[in-house]
């Protein structure tokens, strides 16, 4: 026998809750944009799953761009055999300092892999796949050090969809996206009844967050990868 | 339920009951009822106005036509409407002539101004907004030449003047005795004055 759909549009869920709470649909726009930003927040601090990826080819100048549906920062990572293999944020890389192109006369852009010395007195942990910084305000960012010519950005995404194509939302998050917007309509409209839905919406979170955790199998297969058969002394 | 006819009989009759000597002209008492009829549907709704869709008249193949000078598609309200206390006012329900995924949802004007720009305009079009005013109805930047060519349908609640004189009324039940009390009071007090 057919089962309901374990997804719903971003416009079912709004549908669903003015049915609930037995609105008219003239506040159908104004709950439509508190479920955009809830949907959002869930997927940004409560949801897994939810991360993107786009390989880009490196820019003469060494960037790469944020996607415009970018929200907030996973990784910048290579494939070495089939495993993500992720780059060092270094803050102190010195990109362009007139905000254009890098000035190498100025040292700007320089690979900062390299160590002055090859010996003993030389520290480890170097990255030989490359370094990165995130250039926030011009949505760029900036790579250093590597071979590759392509990397992969991991990001999050709003997860909201232009007009055009319909938005999903996992059946499991709705009751948390509901209580988002009971919360928010009271925090605005209502202030004496925020705390009891703010309450309520934290309930539903932490619900959806026991759905979402790593299962008992997840966790064992993490204590078995650090582990080997070797003598432990 | 009553014709339109019996309401104002009943009524006419009540006045040369209460008062033989004098004389009221029937347009005087229509007019009377008239505004004891949206008296009567505002106390009955004003707490939950979903309700109203009972006393809503159908109006199908309305034109959609753009207001070149405003740069915006309207519809001419076929009829008067009633005045309620939201943002729907009479226009209950506007949909589209044949089943289909479009919603027609009513806004304020504030926000028909400020969708252009929100996030919710630029993710949800396929909800028309549209903002009732009182002999027309305008709808907000989703609506699309396509839509517009296909008409529209509306529930429009209406005045007393509105219905013909074989047309029954639906009073809300239990509202009927108060229906002509209301419209008697209306005509008393003139006459006080």
């Amino acid at each position: 026998m057919p089962e309901t759909s374990g997804l719903k549009t971003l416009k079912q869920v709004v549908e669903e809750f003015l049915l609930k709470l037995k609105k008219p649909k003239d506040e159908y726009f104004r709950f439509f944009q508190f479920a955009i930003d809830g949907l959002r927040l869930l997927r940004v601090l409560h949801m897994k799953g939810t991360a993107k990826w786009d390989k880009q080819t490196i820019s003469a100048n060494g960037t790469i761009a944020m996607p415009q549906d970018y929200v907030s920062f996973i990784g910048v990572v290579v494939i070495i055999e089939g495993q993500f293999w992720y780059l060092t944020e270094k803050e102190r890389l010195a990109i362009t300092t007139t905000g254009g192109s890098i000035d190498p006369t100025a040292g700007e852009g320089a690979d900062v892999r390299d160590v002055y010395y090859s010996g003993y007195p030389d520290s480890g942990g170097i990255n030989r796949e490359g370094y990165f910084k995130i250039d926030e305000p011009n949505r760029r960012i900036w790579i250093n050090s590597t071979d590759r010519t392509e990397v992969t950005l991991l990001y999050m995404s709003s997860g909201v969809n232009l007009s055009g194509t319909e938005t999903y939302v996992p059946v499991r998050a709705v009751d948390a996206l509901h209580k988002y917007i009971l919360s928010e309509d009271a925090i605005f409209t209502n202030p004496n009844m925020a705390s009891f839905y703010a309450l309520e919406k934290t309930k539903a979170i932490d619900i959806l967050k026991y759905i979402e955790a790593p299962s008992a199998i997840e966790f064992r297969d993490v204590l078995y990868e650090i582990m080997n058969p070797l003598a432990l002394r | 339920m009553a014709t339109k006819q019996q309401i104002i009989d009943t009524v006419y009759q009540d006045l040369r009951r209460a008062k033989p000597h004098m004389r009221y002209p029937r347009m005087l008492v229509e007019h009377n009822i008239a505004k004891a009829w949206n008296q009567i549907l505002y106390d009955a709704f004003r707490k939950d106005l979903s309700f109203l869709g009972f006393y809503a008249k159908l109006y199908e193949g309305i034109a959609v036509t753009l207001d070149a000078s405003q740069n915006v598609y309207i519809s001419n309200l076929p009829v008067a409407i009633v005045q309620l206390p939201d943002k729907s006012a009479g226009v209950r329900r506007i949909s589209p002539p044949t089943t289909s995924g479009l919603v027609f949802a009513p806004i304020s004007e504030d926000l028909m101004e400020l969708k252009t720009n929100l996030e919710v305009g630029l993710v949800e079009n396929n909800t028309i907004g549209y903002v009732v005013r009182y002999d027309r109805v305008e709808y907000d930047s989703s609506m699309t030449v396509a839509i517009a060519a296909a008409n529209v349908k509306m529930s429009l609640v209406v005045p007393f003047d509105v219905y013909t004189r074989n047309e029954n009324l639906p009073i809300p039940s239990g509202k009927d005795k108060d229906l002509v009390a209301i419209a008697l009071q209306f005509m008393l007090i003139q006459e006080q004055q």
